[in-house]
């Protein structure tokens, strides 16, 4: 068995990855998707604490990976199981990001998401039944209520999962990171884990429901500690995350990291910048 | 009351275990003596209004260890098979002396089980069985167990250990998550177990999983217990404008 390597998205795609996705991947996928949600919309009736929910989702997500034909080879997992409870972060590139993290993640855990994704069907009711955390963007009063119960649940014991770039990738490459990870890592003192997903950008990239199988990595960085840290170093910790992540992420695609992203506050001090100004 | 001898209210550890907490109260109270305090001993069967009266009395409250564990509903979990059974007698006493000491401004100084009990109080988690790679109940006769991560920079523990440290152990549970408004201040170097917590800059409130009356010759130890007496000296009672500082 040869091992696959990550190559750019075929564009167009050809007819047999077309066909495949519009009449076997597609339809198993949603209808799994459905059934599963049908079975925790059942089982959230007899549990409080989302436990058997979050086992379903597992299973799910171990099917629609099998469904997508893009084995996950999981890079430096024992940095998972460092900390009971942290925040873990990752970059955000496609729908299939979600089972890639279900799939290999070995506890229990939430996810922070954004809030229209509660009115999807099927998907939106798991995410209501089962604890998870809804962050409102666009609305800065409800997203610090919302972080502040993102906060009451590592507090009780619960790690997080949250995709701190707000949303999918249009182009493969990261895009800045949001607060709210270091935020509520360093008010509820616990660490952040930043982990890179490879290869679901080019399985599916966002606008598109068109499968072309790949080899994908979930890659896990070293934990970062947040003891040392206070409310004021929320941005410093932020950086130091989108560069670990980035590190991580670019280690293990075809992709160049891009050349300007590192020095962005040295480039806003010098004579030229403030010239444009 | 807090004089040159600042008067430390210290309860009996465990009211399950007589012969434990026989063997174990006069450690700290020698502690607390040889750093400058006054041991006073709270009985475990008062009355609240009699503890209440007693405590008023006193600057600071350590919090000892117990061989009892906290109750795990107290943090909404279902008791471990691994875990003993809990001393609801030690828990009201240690929940009436933070209380006082919160309101007040009052030095705390939790050690093990009394770590863990400030830690619940603020709404923080505990680890019910340790199951990590570092044995974290070598016995009694290992004064050094494991060593602990250096502390971040404006913490008490980062004044007395820099780089960290080498303590003993003597315990099973450890706290999962910090309390609110308690930052983490240290951990135990291979296994990352939480070993240290510490309040704001206004009190002192510091936690420590390991047990420093116990060798009390060591610089780390004497430091903890030398500038909680210093604490309690310096303790005058905080105006409270009737809201919990919880």
């Amino acid at each position: 068995m040869t091992a696959r390597t990550l190559t750019p998205r075929p564009n167009p795609l050809p007819l047999k990855y077309r066909l495949m996705s519009a009449l076997v991947q597609g339809p198993i996928f949603a209808a799994a998707t459905a059934f599963m949600g049908s079975v925790a919309l059942v089982a959230s009736l007899f549990e409080k604490d989302g436990r058997i929910q979050h086992w379903l989702a597992r299973k799910w997500a171990r099917f629609t990976i099998k469904i997508s034909i893009s084995p996950v080879k999981l890079i430096n997992g024992e940095n998972l199981r460092k900390y009971p409870v942290a925040v873990y972060v990752a970059n955000h590139l496609s729908f299939m990001d979600t089972p890639v993290l279900f799939s290999q993640l070995p506890f229990q855990f939430r996810i922070v998401a954004r809030h229209d994704l509660w009115k999807l069907p099927f998907i939106g009711g798991w995410l209501r039944r089962s604890g998870q955390v809804p962050v409102n963007v666009d609305n800065p009063r409800a997203s610090i209520a919302s972080l502040s119960s993102a906060v009451k649940t590592l507090k009780s014991g619960m790690p997080l999962f949250i995709f701190p770039e707000g949303g999918r990738t249009e182009t493969g490459h990261l895009a800045p990171f949001l607060n709210g990870p270091a935020f509520m890592a360093i008010r509820a003192q616990v660490p952040v884990i930043p982990m890179a997903i490879v290869g679901t950008y080019e399985l599916l990239p966002i606008h598109t429901l068109q499968f072309h199988p790949e080899a994908l990595v979930l890659a896990v960085g070293e934990p970062i500690d947040t003891s040392g840290y206070s409310m004021k170093q929320v941005d410093e910790l932020t950086a130091r995350l989108q560069n670990e992540v980035a590190r991580l992420y670019y280690a293990h695609t075809y992709l160049k990291a891009p050349a300007i992203e590192a020095p962005a506050s040295a480039t806003a001090t010098t004579p030229q910048a403030e010239s444009v100004l | 009351m807090n004089g040159p001898r600042p008067r430390i209210a210290i309860p009996e550890p465990n009211s399950l275990d007589v012969g434990y907490s026989e063997r174990t109260w006069p450690q700290y109270a020698a502690a607390i003596e040889s750093s400058g305090g006054t041991a006073i001993k709270v009985p475990l069967g008062l009355a609240p209004a009699q503890a209440a009266e007693l405590i008023a009395s006193c600057a600071g409250f350590l919090l000892p260890g117990s061989s009892a564990d906290i109750d795990p509903q107290k943090y909404g979990q279902p008791a471990d098979p691994a875990s003993a059974p809990p001393d609801p007698r030690r828990e009201a006493l240690d929940e009436l002396l933070l209380q006082d000491a919160f309101n007040l401004g009052k030095p705390i100084f939790g050690i093990c089980y009394g770590h863990q009990s400030l830690n619940v109080w603020k709404g923080g988690p505990l680890i019910q069985n340790l199951t990590t790679c570092v044995d974290h109940q070598p016995g009694n006769s290992i004064s050094e167990a494991h060593s602990i991560t250096s502390p971040p920079a404006s913490s008490l523990l980062a004044s007395l250990a820099p780089g960290g440290g080498v303590v003993n152990s003597s315990h099973h549970q450890a706290v999962r998550v910090a309390g609110d408004s308690l930052r983490v201040t240290a951990r135990s170097a291979e296994d990352n177990v939480i070993e240290a917590v510490e309040g704001g800059s206004d009190q002192f409130v510091i936690g420590v999983q390991w047990h420093p009356e116990r060798t009390y010759d060591n610089p780390l130890s004497r430091g903890l217990f030398d500038s909680f007496i210093e604490a309690a000296r310096k303790w005058t009672p905080r105006v409270s404008n009737g809201a919990y500082p919880r």
